[in-house]
Parts: structure tokens; C-alpha cells; sequence
């Protein structure tokens, strides 16, 4: 084999290896959600703990604005990846994919308690449970992502957020809940998503 | 010599450089933006555009052209033909590789 054969095979192979080894790219997602969740958590604590005199119904309002800061936050997000490299390799697609699935979990058990607790008047702390599911899909894509990516530490977050999961229960029906439930979510989705927003590639100019 | 190299298995329109590159790069990562390519191949975009050119004729990748705000944007993905190419062309290669 010639040496500009050989320049050429070295070639292909690092462009392979570019492409496999893309940066995940989700780490703005999860900074987002997680700062979202947490604050929201810990309103709710403050509000079922008595804190600062707040009335129940500032519950509603509290997940009535997280609603619209995730519907208008999303979108913009999702948009500031538009110039990223990568975004089309295997690592993101597979994580997209978990994430997007894990969010639908995540959806479809809010509208059931919704519709068991103002329809049909079972329990309020059914509510409460959303944290299992919510935790649970943290835990499985989280897992898959750093498996698929290569990214050995999301393991941790993945291990405490499944452990989590089961820890719920133990806490139905009470405030610290919710406490609970933002100090997890912190070490699950804000410090995972502050790690991945620093070690991702810089976005790419504009084309011309 | 049935098992050795065969030249002439070698796709054409995949065999160059850049085009190998870019054929290398979109079978793991598409699809890709334009300026992705540009940057991960070091080409300039004339070259980059004739290449592309090249792998769209022969059916082996799309591009496609939109808008996201007033900057156009051009997205290029592999096709089924083409990640078959690829795989036939690397095929072709392994006797000379051992």
C-alpha cells in the first residue's frame, strides 16, 4: 500500500471515529428540566410544609407556570442546537429517542392522576407517585445514554435515581417529598446537565 | 486471486478522499449539516459542494436545503443505497488491509 493510501485509509478512519464518538448533546435539556422540577418541588414542599403561609392553591399555580416555562423554554432550546455537530450521530439519536419516550411515560401517568383525581375522586397523593415515574425514566435514559455514548459516570446519577424511584413510596403523603424529590433531582439532571453542557463542541458558524 | 484485492470493485463514486471522508462521517452521523462536514473534513465549500454533488447523482446521500430564520441551512443524510455502498466498497478493501 502506498503512503497516500495509507494517509487516506487514516483519513476515513478518523472521520469514523468523529462521527461515533460525538458529544451528547442533551446536557442543556437535562440543566433545564432539572432546575425546572427542582424549583417547582420545592415550592410545593414549602406550600405542603406550612413555609411562609402560602395557600394550597398556590400549588396549582406553581405547576400551571412550570407548564408554560416548559412549553416556551423547549422549543427555544431545541432550536440553540441547530449549528451543533453530531446531532445526527448514534450517541443523540439514542438518546433523543429515550428521552423523548421517557418524557411520553412521564406525560401519560400525569394525565391518569389527573383524570383519577378531578374525575373520578381517588386520592390526592396519587400525585405524589408521579416522582416514581418521573425517577424511573431519569434512571433507564440516563443509563442508556451514558452506556451508548461511552460516558461512564452517568451511571451514578442513573443508580441514584432508580434507587430513588423506590424511595418514593416511603415518602408518599408527606412534604419532605417534595424536598427529597428536588435534592435528587438536582444530582440526577442539573449536575449531569452542567457536565454535559461543558464537555459538548462549540456550535458552528452560520452557513453562508 | 479470486479472495485478493479487485480493484475494480471499488465504487468510483465513493473512491476519493473526500468523498470517503464524508461517506466515513454520515455512517455514524446522520444525518449532517453542511457546515458540520466542512469543519470535520478541513474542505473548502466549493470542494465540499462538488463531492456532495457527486454522492447525490450516484444516489448515495439527499440534501436538502431549508431555512431556520433567514440563514439557509443544507442537511445532508446517507441513504439506504448509500450506507449499502459503503458497506460493499469497505468490503472491497479488506484483502488489501489483510
Amino acid at each position: 500500500m502506498t503512503e497516500t493510501e495509507q494517509d487516506d485509509l487514516s483519513f476515513v478512519r478518523e472521520m469514523t471515529e468523529a462521527g461515533r464518538n460525538a458529544p451528547l448533546l442533551g446536557g442543556r435539556f437535562y440543566l433545564f428540566w432539572g432546575v425546572l422540577v427542582s424549583v417547582a418541588y420545592v415550592g410545593q414542599w414549602a406550600v405542603l410544609d406550612g413555609r411562609f403561609g402560602l395557600e394550597p392553591q398556590t400549588i396549582g399555580f406553581i405547576w400551571i407556570s412550570f407548564g408554560v416555562v416548559a412549553g416556551i423554554g423547549m422549543p427555544l432550546l431545541i432550536r440553540s442546537l441547530k449549528n451543533k455537530p453530531g446531532r445526527g450521530a448514534m450517541n443523540n439519536r439514542v438518546e433523543t429517542a429515550v428521552w423523548v419516550m421517557s418524557g411520553f411515560a412521564m406525560f401519560s401517568f400525569v394525565v391518569g392522576v389527573f383524570v383519577a383525581t378531578a374525575v373520578f375522586g381517588k386520592p390526592i397523593w396519587l400525585w405524589d407517585f408521579v416522582a416514581t415515574i418521573a425517577f424511573a425514566g431519569y434512571g433507564v435514559s440516563l443509563f442508556t445514554s451514558g452506556s451508548i455514548a461511552g460516558v461512564a459516570w452517568m451511571r451514578i446519577p442513573s443508580v441514584i435515581a432508580l434507587v430513588s424511584a423506590g424511595i418514593v413510596p416511603i415518602l408518599v403523603a408527606t412534604p419532605e417529598l417534595y424536598l427529597f424529590g428536588a435534592t435528587v433531582i438536582i444530582a440526577v439532571a442539573v449536575v449531569p446537565g452542567f457536565l454535559l453542557v461543558m464537555g459538548e463542541p462549540k456550535s458552528l458558524p452560520e452557513e453562508a | 486471486m479470486s479472495d485478493g484485492f479487485d480493484a475494480g470493485r471499488l465504487d468510483e463514486a465513493i473512491h476519493g478522499r473526500l468523498r470517503l471522508g464524508i461517506m466515513a462521517y454520515l455512517s455514524q452521523a446522520s444525518p449532517a449539516t453542511f457546515n458540520e462536514l466542512k469543519e470535520v473534513t478541513g474542505a473548502t465549500g466549493g470542494n465540499l459542494s462538488t463531492h456532495l454533488r457527486k454522492l447525490e447523482d450516484s444516489g448515495y446521500i439527499t440534501q436538502t436545503k431549508s431555512f431556520e430564520g433567514r440563514k439557509p441551512l443544507t442537511t445532508i443524510a446517507l441513504t439506504d443505497a448509500g450506507a449499502a455502498a459503503f458497506g460493499s466498497y469497505l468490503e472491497a478493501l479488506k484483502p488489501l488491509l489483510g
